[in-house]
């Protein structure tokens, strides 16, 4: 099996991170190996066909959240994580119940 | 991918999982027209029985009114079966055009375009209006199309607790950043049979400069004095931008159903809506029983008025009864047991008294909010009222819940 190498990142000594700030960090070291190492050229394909069917485009990292009870499923993004769960709070107030005909 | 592999094995557990959980839905056969009075075949395969029907959205009986199905064999006649086109090819006739005058006239707005459904009409009329920069603020009991049409829509989607107008008030204030607020709601709740608060609703509409979207299936025909809807029983005819509603329950009970509101809004839907640009065209016979329909409640409130007595007199005789019922003024009357298997048994008791009335129960309405829902109808008459309130009495002496409330029957029966 291939070996996977990972690369540590050492903290300034005392340094006091918050759970979300490692998340942050963690998310944003991932998204530059992402965009580095697997994206290739393959985005840019993608990109200029849209573009030649008209397309503006825009490209922004933001955060996904997504939820799973049972079959019902909801996945939200935003600028910061409390956007993201903000919108999956109001999506799934939409189904609280499934309602009368 | 074989399907006799994998897939049929994969949905028989899906379908599995539905009926232990005890959400299977079945059909129960009728064997005649629609009415106060049916002949349902159940279970599957007995002969027919004759029930009384507590359970159709017939509010005003016109399902089966002889003017209306003697209009729609004139329609049938002289305009055909079918159109075999949507609206903008070649699915439009004179008929159609007239239909939406009269909705317009009737519900008193500016415009209106017909829909193969409601359904359709809640289904496209979101993302036809609206988008990215926009908010729908939708009452949390809103029927599940206007759900799946607000999902389809680009805009922001968000709630407020039912019927809560300082949460509604909240949320405007909330969002006040987007180019339009809509304020979506029920006219009639479907599963307590409640009003909704139109007339604060289109207070602070106009106090936070939103606009104000309402679907009224459950109350086009019937509510208010002349039954033009919630909107006129609040007094507030013209403060209202987007209309929907059906033709499939009071007006006629067949299908169909429509936008109606402000010129630009409904233009906009003509252009955009895809369930108008990619369905097929109302039926001519449809369109043709839905404009005799128009006639029949535009001429006299007799029916509305009928129903309203039948719907108090039942009220009335299910509370002297003992039985628990959601308040309410609307013909949608819900008798509460909030206990999921004793609704089920009670239908099934009701049912053996010649009544039929289905139980409702989560996920279809809250948990430990089971009931049974019952309907009124202008087609009711005393004797039917009568006999059904007999056979509730009777039904809830057996299971010993007359005079008893929430708290007793789920200390009887648990959640
Ligand atoms: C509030 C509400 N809106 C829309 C619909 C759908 O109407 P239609 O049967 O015309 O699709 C219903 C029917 O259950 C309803 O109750």
């Amino acid at each position: 099996m291939e070996q996977v190498r990972s690369v540590r990142v050492a903290l300034p000594a005392g340094a006091r991170t918050t759970e979300e700030e490692l998340e942050l960090l963690e998310a944003a070291f991932r998204a530059i190996v992402d965009m580095h190492y697997e994206g290739g050229a393959d985005w840019k394909t993608a990109w200029e066909a849209l573009e030649r069917d008209g397309w503006t485009l825009h490209a922004d990292l933001c955060w996904r959240v997504t939820a799973q009870r049972g079959h019902d499923f909801e996945s939200a993004s935003g600028r910061t994580k409390a956007d993201a769960l903000g919108q999956l709070l109001r999506l799934a107030s939409l189904d609280a119940t499934e309602g009368c005909p | 991918m074989s399907w006799e592999t994998k897939a049929r094995a994969h949905f028989r557990a899906e379908l599995d999982s539905i009926r232990s959980a005890g959400l299977f839905k079945e059909e129960r056969v009728i064997r005649s027209v629609q009415g106060a009075e049916i002949e349902v075949e159940y279970p599957p395969g007995a002969p027919p029985r004759k029930v009384i029907n507590m359970c159709a959205n017939n509010y005003l009986g016109l399902s089966s009114h002889p003017e209306v199905v003697r209009a729609a064999h004139a329609g049938l006649d002289e305009r055909g079966y079918g159109m075999s086109s949507v609206r903008f090819i070649c699915g439009t006739q004179d008929i159609h055009h007239r239909l939406e005058r009269r909705l317009t006239e009737f519900l008193g707005t500016e415009d209106t375009l017909l829909f193969p459904s409601c359904m359709d009409a809640n289904g496209g009329v979101f993302e036809a209006c609206f988008g990215e920069q926009d908010v729908l603020i939708a009452d949390r009991l809103v029927h599940a199309s206007i759900v799946d049409g607000m999902r389809l829509c680009k805009a922001m989607q968000d709630t407020f607790k039912h019927s809560d107008m300082a949460h509604l008030e909240e949320k405007l204030i909330e969002h006040a950043g987007r180019r339009f607020r809509v304020i979506v709601t029920d006219g009639v709740f479907s599963m307590d049979g409640d009003l909704a608060r139109l007339d604060a609703i289109a207070d602070l509409a106009e106090r936070h400069d939103a606009l104000v979207f309402l679907d009224d299936s459950h109350a086009t025909g019937f509510i208010g004095k002349k039954g033009r809807g919630t909107h006129e029983h609040c007094g507030v005819v013209g403060r209202i931008d987007i209309i929907t509603t059906t033709l499939g329950k009071a007006m006629g009970g067949a299908s169909g159903g429509c936008v109606s509101g402000r010129r630009e809004l409904v233009e906009m839907c003509r252009q955009r809506a895809r369930p108008y640009l990619f369905s097929n065209s109302v039926a001519p016979e449809i369109v043709a029983g839905a404009l005799q329909v128009m006639d029949l409640v535009s001429r006299s409130t007799e029916r509305r008025d009928r129903l309203e007595e039948n719907a108090a007199y039942w009220r009335k005789g299910l509370s002297e009864a003992g039985l628990d019922l959601r308040p309410g003024d609307s013909p949608i009357v819900p008798v509460m047991l909030y206990n999921a298997k004793l609704a089920q048994e009670f239908s099934r008791d009701l049912f053996q008294e010649g009544i039929y009335g289905v139980g409702f129960f989560f996920p279809v309405v809250p948990k430990g909010q089971a009931r049974i829902r019952t309907q009124l109808s202008a087609a009711h008459e005393r004797r039917h009222l009568d006999l059904g309130i007999a056979a509730f009495r009777k039904v809830g002496a057996k299971h010993g819940i007359l005079g008893l409330k929430r708290k007793e029957i789920l200390a009887k029966f648990g959640e």
